[in-house]
């Protein structure tokens, strides 16, 4: 779906149509869901987290904005709820939360092209998950989700150019890595 | 420095390359650039399960005022079978007057409507405890039936009001009513379908079609199938069927056991009975596909018949591309084929299902 179709769905639920809500809903539960499950391994806190959102969007829907950002507004929304219950289970048990961000590749759930790259790819999400959590949400947000660095910088609460700099740093991270392994050697 | 190794991979993915520059990175850096895309693309995929998403999806419109009817997703606490079937159409004969001659009659009449006004009603009746469990096909009701018509390319999942889940493929119709009322559950499939049928001994489940219909008997699981048009066949994976065709002194009846695919041929009323290997419909019903050491263009055709459709290769010789691993089909096609192709030399173009030698 086009930034304008978003847009279009948007202004037709703060109007007040009902199905614009399910479109929205079809159309970004599969997102949400696996973005929440970046930060916590427990679905039911983010299926929870989702009812949450959507809730509250239709609740205060003649009060939300119609020049928003849809995708970067839910993903945001989503990840300071989720958050929110995070820090306070952290907080029962005396504990300090820092947001985390869990990205580790399953082999299984891979498409791998031959071995060599079976291999490669191995390395590489074994690599990934190493790298701090903020340049790791950068790279998904700009590769998994696919939103572009504006979007990325409104999720992130940082500027264009730190998430720009936080996708540069990650890859250069991941590349050199891959060169001290020697894996990256073959390729080259 | 060698103008081809002016930038890197990060340069590229972070968008850093001006314009006009593009060329002066190297092959292996691009290459390198693409498998990193891969893997951060296929880490964290998860996806919520069709039934996972409906039931989410109820419990906002619950607390919401869009409230537009009450559905009971219990925990299925038994299920009696689990049946992949595949029919076209094809009408029995049924003495009159009985909840079978309903059904098949109802299904004789509104099936075969080729035009949009045909489609009589779209009723979301408070009654109605069919569960509406797809977000993307449409229920019809009319007088007493349920007709769920699964469009050309998606995948649907639905639970019956006796709490049976079905599974539907890619341009399949299943007609099931409101309720089920007397001794007996029936539905009519036209298309591919995997059930999972609750356990009711008192109220035995039927899945009448063209040239077949099953009977489940077990208590346990069981799946039957069908892929090509004019071949009819159900392949069971757990539990106990009984598959009929045929009329009067033709009628052929056989009981399958788990793992046996009974293939039908009409015209000769012959009926073959051989052992399959389950997983890959269990692997449909999940919605992927699993490949070891598979060619692309073998890949494709798979892909192309999940979804019945047709897909070009364009003659290329696509045989030196292998892959291993799961390929997940919850997405439309398009998005499965563009997956599979990062990476590779190759582009999907969509508007013309072909495949497509990628400009660098």
């Amino acid at each position: 779906m086009s930034k304008e179709a978003y847009r279009d769905l948007w202004t037709s639920f703060i109007n007040g149509d009902d199905g614009a809500m399910k479109l929205l809903y079809t159309e970004f539960a599969d997102m949400l869901y696996s973005f929440g499950l970046r930060f916590t391994t427990d679905t039911e806190l983010v299926k929870d987290a989702i009812q949450d959102l959507f809730v509250d969007l239709f609740k205060y829907h003649r009060t939300l904005a119609i020049e928003v950002n849809v995708k970067s507004y839910l993903f945001t929304s989503l990840k300071r709820k989720i958050c929110l219950v995070l820090k306070k289970r952290a907080a029962e048990i005396n504990q300090h939360f820092e947001i985390p961000f869990l990205l580790s590749g399953s082999m299984e759930e891979q498409i791998i092209n031959d071995e060599r790259q079976s291999e490669l790819l191995g390395k590489l999400s074994r690599q990934l998950e190493l790298l701090p959590s903020r340049q790791k949400e950068a790279l998904y947000l700009r590769f998994n989700s696919e939103l572009d660095y504006e979007e990325i910088s409104a999720i992130m609460n940082v500027s264009l150019e730190t998430c720009r700099t936080l996708v540069y740093r990650g890859i250069k991270q991941l590349r050199e890595r891959m060169v001290v392994s020697h894996i990256y050697k073959i390729l080259a | 420095m060698d103008s081809k190794n002016r930038y890197r991979a990060e340069d590229l993915l972070s968008g850093r390359i001006p314009q006009g520059e593009e060329d002066h990175i190297s092959d292996s850096e691009r290459e390198l650039a693409d498998e990193i895309k891969i893997a951060v693309k296929s880490a964290g995929q998860e996806k919520l399960e069709p039934l996972e998403a409906a039931a989410l999806w109820e419990k906002i419109a619950e607390s919401t005022t869009l409230k537009t009817k009450r559905v009971s997703l219990k925990p299925y606490l038994q299920a009696a079978a689990v049946l992949l079937v595949a029919f076209g159409i094809g009408f029995w004969q049924y003495s009159k007057n009985t909840p079978t001659h309903k059904l098949m009659e109802f299904a004789a009449q509104n099936l075969n409507k080729k035009s949009p006004d045909a489609i009589i009603e779209i009723s979301k009746d408070k009654t109605n405890k069919g569960t509406d469990i797809s977000l993307h096909d449409d229920i019809i009701t009319t007088n007493d039936y349920n007709t769920v018509v699964v469009g050309e390319g998606r995948r649907s999942a639905i639970s019956l009001p006796d709490g049976t889940k079905v599974w539907l493929n890619s341009g399949s119709k299943l007609i099931y009513p409101i309720n089920f009322q007397g001794d007996t559950r029936e539905v009519y499939l036209e298309g591919e379908g995997y059930f999972d049928v609750r356990h009711d001994k008192q109220h035995p489940f039927f899945v009448r079609a063209k040239h077949m219909e099953i009977k489940v008997l077990g208590t346990e699981f069981y799946v039957s199938s069908n892929t090509e048009s004019d071949q009819n066949y159900a392949v069971l994976v757990q539990g106990s069927i009984a598959f009929s065709t045929g009329n009067w002194l033709n009628r052929v009846e056989k009981k399958l056991v788990p793992g046996q695919q009974i293939s039908i041929d009409a015209k000769n009323n012959n009926v073959h009975i051989s052992q399959v290997k389950t997983t890959e419909f269990e692997a449909w019903k999940a919605g992927y596909v699993d490949m070891q050491s598979e060619p692309l263009d073998e890949i494709i055709q798979r892909i192309a018949r999940y979804y019945h459709i047709e897909i070009s290769t364009g003659g290329l010789d696509l045989s030196g591309e292998r892959f291993s691993g799961r390929l997940d089909l919850q997405r439309s096609v398009a998005d499965v084929i563009q997956t599979l192709c990062l990476g590779t030399p190759y582009t999907y173009n969509d508007s013309e299902r072909r495949l497509e030698l990628k400009k660098r």
